[in-house]
């Protein structure tokens, strides 16, 4: 193999283009395709135990989904032209189908809370005063709900379950395809990458939503399902899993073709990015993780062992995933182009897209969720009959 | 006067609003079309950088951004190399860091946007700010590009960067405002050796003659980008 890395350089004008907004916008996408998986699993496929996680869940994607393009505007030179996205799309590039898709995928979320809740809105609707205006108007009118409406209603809910799973698929795979198709920047530029996207979408809505279900029983004083958090733990276990082989067999491949491009990865896994990928992303948010899991899984243990290790972990998979963007997305950027270099860079505290910015924008959707939570999650669950 | 049926006013001012039509698409059609050619030739570049300031004159390039700039290769007798552009070139190359006994050959190479044909840079704009005019060249619409930054991703060649004073992404385009008056760049206008040079509608039969003997090939061919920009006796291990 030719010795290239005898010199170090970058083309004058490389910079990190894409910075912490743009770790963020993966993350945020991951979080609401992954929750919202999570949560239709329950519909789509009937599965019972799962079913105390249904509503958090959606909740939880609808409140990522509504600040999911908070990080991309905030890293725009020119956010007041983000509409020409939709205005003038231009079909070649993987970036331009992105706000259809959102857009989408919003609408159908929309849809589905709204049927999922409609019980609740039609029980409110009855009370005088402006909140049952209110609640009438969310209704659209309709204040009665039959044994055949509320039956239909668990259709259409999983039949937006049903469409919803590859929906979501899409729209975190689709991110992954934006960074694929930068041909020239070989840590990007890969099949598997949108593949380990929407695994690791799954790794993270999963975590979320385990968090979310403990917090929530704290707060409403009830008790957590130990067959709904056992069935969350096992398919964290498996998608984590998968993500991990993925993640390393991608790394595996580039290290065992030893192109020109694999010194630098080398040298930037062992220098800049060593602590983000192997301490944080590997051991700490994937090791350590999985190991947890699988005691929890394949060992006898208390229930309030199992829910405080799958708490635990939840927060170090949430670490991974958030690593693994990062060392995905600033890391394509650490190499040179020139594939003679790892340049430096140092995240800005204040700023657009310092780390300030970045804090509120991942605080945004669990105030927005919060909210929901208290106005949405909190209510006695209303049957037709009790109408 | 004779008087104009209903039925005729409409075929009339139809057809006369159709020939309207086709008459201003006709001369919007008629402008005229040049070919481009630009040729640079490392083995004539001193490294001056003259090139360079003029460019960030004529353009208006900011500060530590560049439309084109020098870059110095130092091949060593083991095979190795060294690659050097200072700010640019700018803060000048000074003696390589290396034993003089050790010096193959050092060489300067012109860089600027490679204008090419089959380019990542236009396939990745979500917008269409950057597109491919008549002639071939690729422009950036600056009032309409949303300033995401994809194009200066996909460019391998690491010709775009952000213009924060226009809130765009920015490159070389040939100084198409001088070319188009059929005057040439400016970094060839100042250029003392000559060893970037540019055509007109084949005004420099050198670079025809070179590229016809090929004696001239694009920057990192081997990545399917099918750059314009040629380069005379280019060394492979330049990219």
């Amino acid at each position: 193999m030719e010795t290239i890395l005898q010199t170090y350089y970058f083309y004058p004008n490389e910079t990190v283009v894409w910075s912490l907004m743009i770790v963020l916008y993966p993350f945020i996408s991951g979080m609401v395709a992954g929750t919202f998986i999570t949560g239709a699993l329950s519909k789509a496929f009937g599965i019972a135990y799962l079913e105390p996680i249904f509503k958090p869940a959606l909740v939880a994607s609808v409140s990522f989904l509504c600040f999911a393009t908070l990080p991309l505007m905030l890293h725009l030179e020119q956010p007041t032209r983000a509409a020409y996205i939709f205005i003038t799309p231009h079909l070649t590039s993987a970036m331009s189908g992105f706000g259809y898709i959102y857009m989408g995928f919003l609408v159908l979320v929309i849809v589905m809370i709204w049927y999922a809740f409609r019980p609740n809105f039609v029980a409110k609707a009855s009370s005088g005063g402006l909140k049952g205006v209110f609640y009438k108007l969310i209704c659209l009118g309709v204040t009665k709900i039959s044994k055949a409406s509320y039956e239909h209603d668990q259709k259409v809910i999983k039949a937006l379950a049903v469409i919803g799973i590859p929906f979501a698929c899409i729209l975190t795979g689709y991110v992954g395809f934006v960074f694929a198709a930068v041909k020239t920047n070989m840590w990007w530029s890969s099949a598997l990458t949108p593949v380990v996207f929407i695994l690791s979408a799954m790794v993270c809505g999963l975590a979320f939503t385990i968090i979310l279900y403990h917090v929530h029983a704290k707060l409403t004083k009830t008790a957590v399902s130990s067959d709904c958090v056992r069935g969350l733990v096992r398919y964290l276990w498996g998608f984590l899993l998968f993500a991990i082989t993925l993640e390393l067999l991608e790394l595996l491949h580039l290290a065992y073709y030893e192109t020109d491009y694999w010194s630098i990865i080398r040298e930037m896994l062992e220098g800049n990015l060593a602590m983000s990928y192997w301490g944080a992303q590997v051991v700490v948010g994937g090791v350590i993780p999985l190991l947890l899991l699988s005691y929890i899984l394949f060992v006898n243990v208390s229930e309030r062992t199992r829910s405080m290790l799958a708490y635990f972990s939840s927060f170090l998979l949430i670490l991974q995933v958030f690593s693994m963007r990062w060392n995905v997305v600033i890391g394509g950027q650490l190499l040179s182009k020139t594939y003679l270099g790892v340049q430096e860079w140092n995240l800005e505290i204040g700023g657009r897209e310092g780390l300030v910015a970045g804090v509120m924008v991942v605080l945004a959707p669990v105030v927005l969720l919060a909210i929901l939570r208290k106005w949405l999650l909190t209510d006695p669950e209303v049957r037709p009959g009790s109408i | 006067m004779t008087e104009l049926s209903r039925r005729s006013f409409i075929v009339t001012t139809s057809a006369a609003a159709m020939s309207c039509g086709l008459a201003s698409y006709a001369l919007a059609g008629a402008g005229e079309e040049h070919t481009y050619e630009f040729m640079v030739d490392p083995s004539k570049c001193i490294g001056c950088i003259h090139c360079v300031k003029a460019c960030i004159l004529e353009n208006d390039v900011p500060e530590h951004n560049f439309r084109t700039w020098i870059e110095r290769y130092t091949f060593k007798k083991d095979q190795t190399f060294i690659v050097e552009s200072p700010n640019g070139g700018l803060d000048g190359f000074g003696e390589p860091d290396v034993d003089p006994k050790d010096i193959k050959k050092a060489v300067f190479i012109p860089k600027l946007c490679n204008q090419c044909d089959n380019t990542p840079c236009l396939q990745v704009c979500p917008v269409g700010a950057t597109y491919m005019g008549p002639e071939g060249l690729i422009h950036i619409d600056s009032e309409h590009c949303i300033g995401c930054g994809y194009c200066i991703q996909s460019c391998p060649y690491g010709a775009r960067f952000y213009n924060h004073e226009t809130g765009a992404a920015d490159k070389c385009d040939w100084c198409y405002h001088r070319i188009s008056k059929g005057m040439v760049p400016a970094c060839v206008e100042v250029c003392p050796t000559e060893a970037r040079r540019f055509s007109i509608d084949g005004s420099d039969p050198l670079i025809a003659s070179e590229k016809n003997e090929g004696n001239t090939r694009g920057l990192r061919q081997s990545i399917g980008t099918e750059p314009k920009l040629a380069y005379l006796g280019l060394e492979e291990k330049v990219r």
